[in-house]
């Protein structure tokens, strides 16, 4: 009886568990699927009809979007600004990590270079703007691949020192005994081996500038320069009633994130969430 | 002789980075140090003005309006977002099919730009589509409806709410990976000595995973002290500054009003707020611990 009592819980508890799990999952996933599907409709049917699909897909909204308010464009220089940034930026924290885990390990250099986990961007936002305008890239991209490298190297040698560190010091040796230089043995043994750390600070680099928005409003002012973050920003200033168009935009905006997101999710969340498991 | 061989390739590799991360972060953080003791719009000349910033900002009810509105994000974040990603990483962990889909829907949010998650639901508080409005009157609590950006009752909730559901997934996602780290063992030996589920997770699990606990917390409020983006996009801040928190009165005071003293000073109280929340509860985590 008292088997019978435990596993009837039991059911009830596993139904409601599920059921909350599934509800959760909608207020999760609802509100994508919700401007996806409005991205197709017009002022009307948005308005007529909320929740409904569209009658039929108004592929308008984003040649409008991607042509007319020029968010095309903005997507170029999101992108080029974000590839440029991880190229430099894996390269010289992979370096930097490399000697500072394999070759000369300095304790206040270490400490120095995980300082930048604890500044908000804030703290860095005014001075930046003299500098740059000190150094003539003022309204310049390559002031936001400066100072979105900078604002990742904390995190990205962070997780480097992991990958570099669990490689077998005997690797080194082998090299040295083979005659391999210093930067051979890393360019061609420690750097291929540590793909998987690169990997998760590429993602979470990307995912970082893609998505800032403070350096970018306050380093970019014209229009054809800006970013992605800032171009949809600007979107509901001077598309305020064109929702479906809105819509639009906010899909474009998405998409790459969504797409490196759903390849990469193993180093996105092993990346966003390596302060929490290591520390 | 072995050392100095070392020295070129040394200083080669580690001069791009170094040089990088002075320039571009630790000069800058010590220059907003110093500009937070001087009065300066950017153009004219600075003057040195000592303390006279911080003096100035501790007695203006805008700062401790937007500190309050900062306090209650780090408040209402804590209490939801770390007690549902616990519940939601329990529940997955509890041999649930589809963990896997479950945990990518839950974790989705957090990928997403700010900016857009913020643009999204100034679409849903929007008075005339009405996605929330509608939604309410479709479950029976018309009666709730309202203009939730200007209504100062809600205004200030309407601006939180997006970001406390866009990290919850973060949270979850950091308490799977603690639960997992757990040895199955542990959990079956007290299954087989006959202890519920709700003793099991009080007197088991929860010890196992205190440590994350600790860094969820941690996260969550650094995380919250920083906010800018959601209440930028949606309100501007406003009106005043009602729903702004201290990030955007700095973004507001240093780059709207051309006031770069004051500003920094402002930039100082969240870096020093976001130190001490942190020392102090790493040195409370560690009290609790022995």
């Amino acid at each position: 009886m008292k088997f019978l009592h435990k596993s009837w819980k039991y059911q009830l508890f596993t139904i409601v568990k599920y059921l909350f799990l599934t509800i959760m999952a909608v207020i999760s996933l609802y509100p994508f699927i919700w401007v996806l599907i409005s991205s197709f409709k017009d002022n009307n049917s948005i308005f007529g009809d909320p929740f409904g699909l569209p009658k039929e897909l108004l592929i308008e909204n984003y040649r409008e979007v991607w042509e007319g308010a020029d968010v095309g464009r903005n997507f170029l220089n999101s992108m080029f600004v974000c590839l440029v940034t991880l190229v430099i930026l894996i390269m010289i924290t992979s370096m930097g990590s490399y000697i500072l885990t394999r070759v000369w390990k300095n304790g206040f250099l270490s400490i120095y270079f995980s300082l930048g986990i604890m500044i908000p961007i804030h703290a860095l936002l005014i001075p930046s703007v003299l500098i740059f305008k000190r150094m003539g890239l003022t309204d310049n991209l390559f002031a936001l691949v400066l100072m979105y490298t900078a604002t990742n190297i904390s995190f990205s040698m962070f997780i480097m020192n992991g990958f570099f560190e669990g490689i077998p010091r005997e690797m080194d040796e082998a090299a040295t005994i083979d005659g391999c230089s210093r930067s051979q043995i890393f360019f061609r043994i420690i750097f291929p081996i540590a793909k998987p750390g690169i990997a998760t600070v590429a993602t979470l680099a990307f995912l970082n500038c893609w998505n800032d928005l403070l350096l970018g409003l306050v380093l970019i002012s014209s229009p054809h320069k800006k970013t992605l973050s800032l171009a949809i920003s600007a979107l509901k200033g001077s598309y305020a009633t064109r929702y479906g168009l809105l819509c639009a935009g906010f899909v474009i905006s998405i998409i790459p994130v969504v797409i490196m997101y759903l390849l990469f999710q193993k180093q996105v969340i092993a990346g966003m969430t390596a302060g929490a498991v290591k520390g | 002789m072995k050392k100095y061989r070392k020295a070129p390739v040394c200083i080669g590799f580690l001069l791009p980075v170094f040089l990088i991360y002075t320039l571009f972060l630790f000069i800058p953080l010590v220059q907003t140090g110093y500009y937070s003791l001087t009065e300066w719009n950017g153009i004219t000349e600075k003057i040195f003005v000592g303390l006279d910033n911080f003096r100035d900002i501790f007695s203006n009810s805008d700062y401790w309006i937007t500190f309050q509105n900062t306090i209650k994000l780090v408040v209402i974040s804590l209490l939801i977002q770390i007690p549902m990603g616990l519940l939601l990483a329990y529940l997955l962990y509890m041999k649930t099919r589809g963990m896997k889909i479950y945990r990518t829907v839950f974790f989705l949010p957090v990928v997403i730009a700010p900016v857009a998650i913020s643009l999204m639901f100034s679409l849903f508080y929007n008075s005339e589509i009405g996605v929330f409005n509608r939604l309410l009157e479709m479950i029976g609590l018309g009666a709730f409806q309202t203009n939730w950006l200007s209504n100062i009752r809600t205004l200030l909730y309407a601006v939180m709410a997006p970001q406390v559901w866009q990290y919850i997934g973060l949270y979850v996602t950091i308490f799977l990976g603690a639960l997992q780290s757990i040895p199955g063992e542990l959990v079956e030996s007290a299954e087989i000595d006959g202890a519920s589920r709700t003793q099991i997770f009080f007197h088991v699990v929860l010890p196992e995973i205190v440590n994350f606990t600790n860094i969820c917390i941690v996260l969550c409020v650094t995380g919250s002290l920083k906010a800018f983006e959601h209440s930028w996009i949606m309100t501007g801040g406003g009106p005043g500054v009602r729903s702004a928190y201290l990030g955007v009165y700095m973004y507001k005071t240093a780059f709207v009003n051309s006031d770069f003293g004051t500003g920094s000073a402002i930039t100082m109280t969240i870096v020093a707020l976001s130190l001490v929340i942190t020392v102090l509860f790493n040195k409370l985590a560690a009290l609790t611990r022995d």
